[in-house]
């Protein structure tokens, strides 16, 4: 993954991001800005859900608006966001992100129908990889 | 040969006892000897009488036939010649002689033709035989008192020798051997009784010896075996902890991973530099004190394997539960499970850091396990007066107590009682190893503490660790420390003792 570096990147999308990391955060919001995509932070899954809700108000959701969520997140964590969400019309396509080791967290997240699980640490261009497989799509 | 010790008693008795058998038996013989003496000197006496007696008899029947009776008891008369023999004619016929004081008188009947026609008369003064008498007593007694005075030096001899000494030398062998000194067998030369249990008494001491050898690397056995079991303990605890740990890294992994991409790419402005690198730093410090802290928990109790005595010290239960629950948070995240501390007031106990750190990990992670669906794991740390439950010696009074609430299942009151024993688990396999409650509870009873559990099926558990508070700290120490121990100070002495 390290060898393709994203010069190209994918179709601009509508990245609904949750992380309890201010660093981490930051850190994605600002290189996937610089990608050309639109990103909205949160900063806890209590956040995450209810910005769902909001866009949910708005209409189905489209391919390109993903949610790239942390797992354990202070009061809710990414996982119930998306149990809670899972089979309607209006919810988003998951990305998570989990720690590393932790097999049964990835192989419940893609049971849940997570579209993409990336293990921490990752390479931004292994992001970016994800990312356009998904928007793609 | 031997002092007039104690130990001599049981001789000494023996020397009288026999003395006193002597002197019985060797009056009774010299009683016996003299009054035979006398019997012969007196049979001697009468044997003279009858030959005096016999040779005037026929003068005087001869005389007496011829009718010349006076003449007959003239001579008769004229026979006492010696003053102190007597010869007297007696016409009526007399009863038995009688030994007056001074005389011993013998009768002789004299008859002509079958008719008696008196009785003669002999009698003999009893000086000599007085004077003989004393002279036979003098030498029996005498004899009889050497003989005595020789027998009674042979018997304190040998009675010292041969019962004396052995003895006074097996209640010294006895009383080391009471005082634990198994060494130093006993020698004893005699071939007797008391030899052989000198010999008894040393093959004893060896067996003694040999069994205090095999008890004492018996229990060492014991301790390491424990101290085995908390380590056992200890490493699946930080097996446990580690997937959460490893978990932990992934988020400051990724900070540092993705800065130093900028930096190797020449993303970096020039202004952003110096920010960049206080972040990775950042990051770095804090994966660094993650990983210390498992390594803390887990190095602990290995520094004390290698310790003999792992030392105690003043621990802060309320700074040692806040650090323990840093360490598990990320399992309690996992499970959905929030984590409250309620510490009213700073409490100090005197232990191992380490161990007490794994008892309050091995409550808590036994809470979450507990915890089948999301809720709070509540723990409280505070003092309360308490009193030790039967079959643990400890006193009545005030106690550091940490509680530690899950809002789980329950545990069953059927198997309650049990969940202290080694190995008993309700959890699947590989969720938990059976040792963790029981290791606690050893850990807790080595402090002198205890381990309280209630629980109600459906509505959850309630573990109590109850531990004698630490001493009063002395002036060297923290003002602080010190206002607030020497509250204590009359509540917290009497757990010393019991708190070792």
């Amino acid at each position: 993954m390290i060898g393709t570096h994203a010069t190209t990147s994918a179709k601009p999308a509508r990245i609904l991001l949750a992380e309890d990391d201010p660093e981490l955060r930051t850190l994605l919001a600002e290189a996937l800005r610089r990608d050309g995509h639109q990103v909205m932070e949160v900063g806890n899954g209590l956040l995450l859900d209810d910005v769902i809700r909001e866009l949910a108000a708005q209409g189905p959701a489209r391919p390109h608006e993903i949610v790239l969520s942390d797992v354990r997140m202070p009061g809710r964590t990414g996982l119930s966001v998306l149990e809670s969400h899972r089979g309607s019309p209006w919810c988003p396509r998951f990305i998570f992100m989990t720690g590393f080791g932790d097999e049964e967290l990835r192989a419940e997240a893609r049971e849940l129908g997570a579209v993409g699980v990336i293990e921490k640490p990752f390479e931004l261009d292994e992001l970016r990889g994800l990312l356009r497989a998904v928007a793609g799509a | 040969v031997c002092t007039s010790s104690p130990s001599v008693k049981l001789a000494r008795k023996l020397i009288v006892g026999i003395l006193l058998g002597m002197v019985l038996v060797l009056s009774a013989s010299a009683y016996l000897q003299v009054r035979r003496e006398l019997r012969a000197f007196a049979d001697d006496m009468r044997r003279d009488h009858a030959v005096v007696a016999r040779s005037l008899r026929s003068a005087i029947v001869a005389t007496w036939k011829d009718a010349r009776r006076a003449e007959a008891l003239r001579a008769v008369a004229e026979s006492a010649t010696d003053e102190r023999v007597k010869v007297r004619w007696l016409d009526v016929q007399e009863g038995p002689p009688v030994d007056d004081g001074d005389w011993r008188v013998s009768r002789f009947p004299v008859a002509i033709d079958g008719d008696q026609i008196g009785t003669l008369e002999v009698s003999e003064a009893r000086d000599e035989e007085r004077a003989y008498v004393r002279k036979s007593l003098v030498q029996t007694v005498l004899s009889t008192a050497i003989l005595a005075v020789l027998a009674l030096a042979i018997i304190i001899w040998l009675t010292l020798w041969f019962v004396g000494r052995p003895i006074r030398l097996l209640r010294d062998k006895m009383k080391r051997i009471g005082e634990g000194d198994l060494g130093g067998p006993l020698r004893l030369p005699q071939r007797d009784e008391f030899g052989e249990l000198a010999e008894e008494t040393n093959v004893m001491c060896d067996r003694l010896r040999e069994a205090r050898r095999r008890i004492e690397s018996e229990t060492e056995g014991r301790l390491g075996a424990l101290e085995q079991l908390r380590h056992a303990d200890r490493l699946a605890t930080v097996g446990r902890l580690a997937s959460g740990v490893a978990h932990e890294l992934g988020t400051p992994l990724g900070v540092v991973l993705a800065r130093a991409r900028m930096f190797q790419q020449g993303e970096v402005a020039p202004g952003d530099m110096s920010n960049y690198g206080r972040i990775i730093a950042e990051q770095v410090e804090r994966m660094s004190g993650i990983i210390r802290q498992l390594l803390d928990f887990s190095r602990r109790q290995s520094r004390g394997d290698r310790q003999a005595a792992p030392e105690r010290e003043r621990v802060n239960l309320a700074e040692l539960v806040v650090r323990t629950l840093a360490l598990i948070e990320p399992l309690a995240e996992k499970r959905h499970v929030a984590l409250t501390f309620v510490g009213r007031e700073p409490v100090e106990i005197f232990g191992h850091p380490g161990q007490v750190q794994q008892v309050v990990l091995n409550l808590v992670m036994n809470a979450l396990q507990a915890m089948a669906r999301p809720g709070t794991v509540q723990l409280t740390l505070g003092r309360a007066q308490a009193t030790p439950p039967a079959g643990v010696e400890a006193p009545s009074g005030s106690y550091a107590r940490l509680t530690v609430e899950d809002a789980g299942n329950g545990i069953e009151p059927a198997i309650l009682p049990r969940v202290f024993e080694p190995f008993f688990t309700t959890k699947d396999v590989g969720e938990g190893t059976g040792l963790g409650l029981s290791v606690s509870y050893g850990i807790i009873r080595e402090h002198g503490g205890w381990i309280e559990v209630e629980s109600r099926v459906g509505v959850g558990s309630r573990f109590s660790v109850l531990l004698p508070p630490a001493p009063a700290v002395t002036d060297t120490q923290g003002g602080d420390h010190d206002r607030h121990t020497r509250d204590h100070v009359s509540e917290a002495r009497p757990h010393l003792a019991g708190g070792g």
